[in-house]
């Protein structure tokens, strides 16, 4: 007879070398300290490189600073400094050996084309609404799917609806010469005729987060007839309020200069196949250089028992992982969108079609969360002045705290449901 | 991370040394938390090119 066996010990994920780009953070991090300190003497001069309007307070503090005895002062400032960076590298080994990982197994696949696969998160609930979820085509779906008790999709289904949620999968060698037409066309319309099936023909709801969310308006515009309503969470429209974005672009010297940036992704390209997730994340931290050490000092002191570590640890998780983007559709994102606008000037065209919001009756919800860095709320509200039918909702969150952070299941969460769930706006 | 490493070094908003009074290292750690905030505040609107903060901050001419 068989001893009854222990439950297996959790093992986390491999998080050498994580947060990407683990180098950059951490320079960016002494550099911040560095800074400051360096600047400290300034402080009572007209000197001071205040890097945003000061309060009194601001310059009161500065020049208390300035004021002090020289030496003192500087090994004063130095010791905090060194004690900050300290404690953010024991929020960063926190984090790499946490125990902690998503352990969510996918729902039933009812459609794979390519890479791509569609997740049906209500086979085992029937009469449930069909949804298509869009999610972005840089992360994966997962934050979608957090945690067996963190998910936005498991949610909508426990609440009346059936979500089937996009994966766009990691390119496959005949995919990295897809361009977000193809995407569209080969993709997330066939995936959108697949849930109309499922709904019996009629009009079919569309959610759409990110980039997922301006795809879906693209959808919406080729197939206004079918679509019954749209949300969009965080989705950029009107590129020229992505300046976060677009100086990160400029600090690359390939803001203006299209050609440059062309070449650049090509080249990336051509050396990996496609654009490796880690490129990108270059470019995301040089959106806030001081973020990563506020995050994982903040991380550093989190009790053991905080209902917040774990998913810290899955959602960092989710932000190191990711599929690679393909290099025609990072070039369209970021050249087409980002450094030209196409989507606001109104020459956006998907496979010679021009995509035009404003003929898109169905009703619209747009969440712009009033944090969110990555799409600015100006970004994407800007589709309220274009679509005919549309409600926009600010949750106090960021672009990615509005959808896993904890106030998400009483907000965002449950605005979704209510928009999905009503017959009509 | 554990409470028993940390017990043994400084943490922040702590740092003390022989020479620095509790004073300073306090006004220190309040000083490091603005420009740390101003840092923040300043890649709302764009990332900041450390290395050439003095040109690029946005009270610079």
């Amino acid at each position: 007879m068989n001893a009854p066996q222990p439950p297996p010990t959790p093992v986390g994920a491999d998080r050498h070398g994580l947060p990407a780009p683990l180098v950059q953070h951490l320079a960016a991090a002494v550099e911040v300290l560095e800074s400051g300190a360096r600047f400290a003497p300034l402080g009572d001069t007209d000197r001071f490189p205040w890097p945003c309007a000061p309060t009194d307070a601001d310059r009161a503090l500065a020049r208390a600073v300035a004021n002090a005895p020289s030496v003192e002062m500087a090994l004063a400032l130095r010791l905090e400094a060194a004690a900050r960076l300290s404690e953010m590298l024991d929020g960063l080994k926190r984090y790499q050996t946490s125990p902690h990982c998503r352990t969510l197994d996918d729902p039933k696949v009812v459609w794979r084309q390519g890479s791509a696969r569609l997740l049906d998160f209500g086979a085992d609930q029937p009469g449930g609404r069909p949804l298509l979820v869009a999610p972005s085509l840089i992360n994966s779906h997962h934050v979608l799917d957090l945690d067996h008790d963190w998910s936005l999709v498991r949610h909508l289904a426990a609440n009346g609806l059936r979500p089937f949620l996009l994966d766009w999968g990691e390119p496959l060698m005949n995919e990295r010469s897809f361009t977000l037409s193809d995407y569209l066309a080969q993709r997330l319309i066939p995936a959108f005729d697949l849930v109309r099936q499922e709904a019996g023909g009629g009009k079919v709801p569309l959610l759409g987060y990110c980039m997922g969310g301006t795809l879906t308006i693209a959808l919406s515009s080729l197939r206004s007839m079918d679509v019954e309503r749209i949300a969009l969470i965080g989705s950029p429209w009107d590129f020229s309020h992505m300046t976060p974005m677009r100086s990160a672009l400029a600090a690359l010297g390939v803001a203006g200069e299209p050609s440059v940036l062309s070449d650049m992704i090509n080249r990336v390209g051509a050396c990996f196949g496609a654009i490796p997730m880690t490129a990108l994340q270059v470019v995301f931290a040089q959106l806030d250089p001081g973020l990563a050490a506020r995050k994982f000092r903040r991380f550093a002191r989190l009790p053991e028992t905080a209902a917040d570590l774990r998913k810290f640890v899955l959602i960092e998780d989710w932000l190191n992982a990711g599929p690679a983007l393909s290099a025609p559709a990072a070039k369209a994102a970021l050249i087409d969108w980002h450094l030209d606008n196409t989507t606001m000037r109104g020459t956006w065209k998907v496979n010679g079609q021009l995509i035009r919001p404003e003929t898109v009756a169905a009703p619209t919800l747009i969440c712009a969360a009033t944090e969110d860095r990555i799409t600015p709320p100006r970004a994407t509200e800007a589709l309220a002045a274009i679509m005919p039918n549309v409600r926009i909702s600010r949750p106090k969150a960021g672009h990615v705290g509005m959808v896993v952070g904890s106030g998400a299941p009483k907000s965002l969460w449950s605005e979704l449901t209510n928009f999905f769930r009503a017959e009509a706006l | 991370m554990t409470a028993d490493r940390n017990a043994t070094k400084s943490q922040p908003g702590q740092a003390a040394g022989d020479t620095a009074s509790d004073e300073l290292a306090a006004l220190a750690a309040r000083y490091l938390d603005m420009w740390e905030r101003h840092m923040s505040d300043l890649a709302r609107d764009g990332p900041v090119e450390l290395s050439g903060i003095s040109t690029r901050s946005k009270t610079s001419p």
